[in-house]
């Protein structure tokens, strides 16, 4: 090693003892213990610290009966869910957004009613984001349609058609972006989990979804369940009759960014 | 997803014995977080989720090594997994660099802690211009302080690999830090 080499080294040894670390956090609490109380059924199963706060309150909000008047809604992403119903619900309206000129909107009485359908990779040429596909189940395969919607921002949905029903949806995959809105409307049972360590809530339909963008509105009745969460900037919204712990392996299949 | 996150006792681990690997090792293990991913609330996040991973794996460690290459190794490949999202690095960056405020001491103390966390932010991001290994090794040998050896043991490679992973990373950073932040070289 040249002295010239060892002088480096030393520069860089002294300037990385200078580094300015933030506070290491006390895990102690949040790790569980080898006694500890384990999860109840599929509530509190957190892990992501950094959302501690907002578990703790959607901890009360789910458990308690007097969720209602406490909070109006909650948010995941661009999902915005209403705990209370809508004072009065209003006819669908089908007048499209000025603003939403770049990219269809569409009435969803069904998925596969929707506007926008084009291909994987042209709806990729039109979204900021990478369209991510589950590898699991294994034999899923490419989405059987493909929908880009604005809601407000860029949103794709994936559709997977039954094969053994093809009149039935096997799964739908909403990856929106930044900008948009969806709401959910009090959703018959919400239960917190995770995807892949993220904080993720799982609704049991049938409820009504409203898509909003601007004066735009309309709504569907969803019978499925939701698996909600985000990763980066993107808000992913998995729609399945399949239970809460498959809907979770499926999201966690969803192919690299 | 339940199933992953359960607290089923390893063989031999009590809770003080638990909360005691914890209480010993959250801080290296929060730091290499912290320097691989450029984002506190992000470190902490992967933080608690080394240890919940070292929880289940527990019985699986050789109980004959040391616990801390076996914990930032896991911590290793959790930040790599995490690193995917560009522009995550360079907004927490500002966030934290904002944040960053000495916290007491005279005005030219003050000052000389200023400068010094600087070039050494600025190092960081001389460092966060290389190859992800480049960074684990310098991370690991000259910020965290471990051994040869011990970064062998988290590499799981030999430790003439590892000597050679450090010269290499050195001089790529020699070039970065020439290029873009001559004054770190200068200054005594």
């Amino acid at each position: 090693m040249t002295p010239h080499f060892s002088e480096w080294e030393d520069r860089v040894r002294k300037l990385a003892r200078r580094f300015p670390y933030p506070p290491a956090p006390d895990l102690r609490g949040r790790i569980p213990r080898p006694e500890g109380r384990r999860p109840r059924g599929r509530r509190w199963t957190w892990v992501a610290g950094a959302f501690g706060a907002f578990m703790l309150a959607l901890g009360i909000l789910l458990a308690s009966p007097a969720r209602a008047g406490l909070l109006e809604f909650l948010q995941i992403g661009a999902v915005r869910i209403r705990l209370q119903p809508l004072p009065t619900p209003s006819k669908p309206a089908a007048t499209p957004s000025p603003a939403s000129e770049a990219i269809p909107e569409t009435r969803m009485p069904g998925i596969l009613d929707l506007a926008g359908e084009t291909t994987l990779e042209a709806a990729q040429a039109r979204v900021p984001f990478p369209i991510r596909l589950p590898t699991y189940p294994p034999d899923l395969g490419r989405p059987d349609h493909v929908y880009l919607q604005g809601m407000g921002g860029p949103a794709v949905i994936l559709v997977w058609r039954d094969p053994m029903r093809p009149d039935r949806i096997r799964l739908a995959l909403f990856e929106i972006g930044p900008g948009a809105l969806i709401e959910k409307i009090t959703p018959q049972v919400l239960t917190a989990t995770t995807v892949r360590g993220r904080p993720a809530l799982w609704a049991e339909g049938p409820y009504l979804l409203q898509t909003r963008s601007g004066r735009w509105e309309l709504r569907r009745l969803v019978e499925g369940h939701v698996l909600l969460w985000t990763e980066g900037e993107v808000t992913y919204r998995l729609e399945t009759d399949l239970g809460m712990e498959e809907a979770v392996r499926i999201a966690g299949s969803l192919s690299a960014p | 997803m339940d199933r992953e996150h359960r607290a089923h006792p390893p063989e031999g681990l009590d809770e003080p014995l638990w909360e005691e690997v914890i209480r010993q090792h959250q801080e290296p293990v929060f730091r290499l977080l912290y320097l691989m991913l450029g984002d506190a609330e992000e470190a902490a996040d992967a933080a608690q989720e080394t240890f919940l991973r070292a929880f289940r794996a527990w019985d699986r460690r050789d109980p004959n090594r040391p616990l801390r290459p076996w914990l930032l190794r896991i911590a290793a490949n959790l930040a790599r997994n995490r690193r995917r999202a560009i522009g995550r690095y360079w907004r927490a960056l500002q966030r934290w660099i904002q944040l960053q405020r000495p916290a007491s001491g005279t005005r030219d103390e003050l000052l000389e802690t200023v400068v010094r966390q600087e070039e050494a932010e600025r190092l960081w991001q001389a460092i966060r211009r290389l190859g992800l290994v480049d960074q684990e090794t310098i991370y690991l040998r000259y910020f965290l302080e471990l051994s040869e050896a011990e970064i062998a043991q988290i590499q799981q490679v030999a430790i003439g690999t590892v000597k050679s992973r450090l010269h290499r990373a050195l001089h790529r950073l020699r070039a970065v830090v020439e290029r873009e932040f001559p004054d770190l070289i200068d200054r005594p």
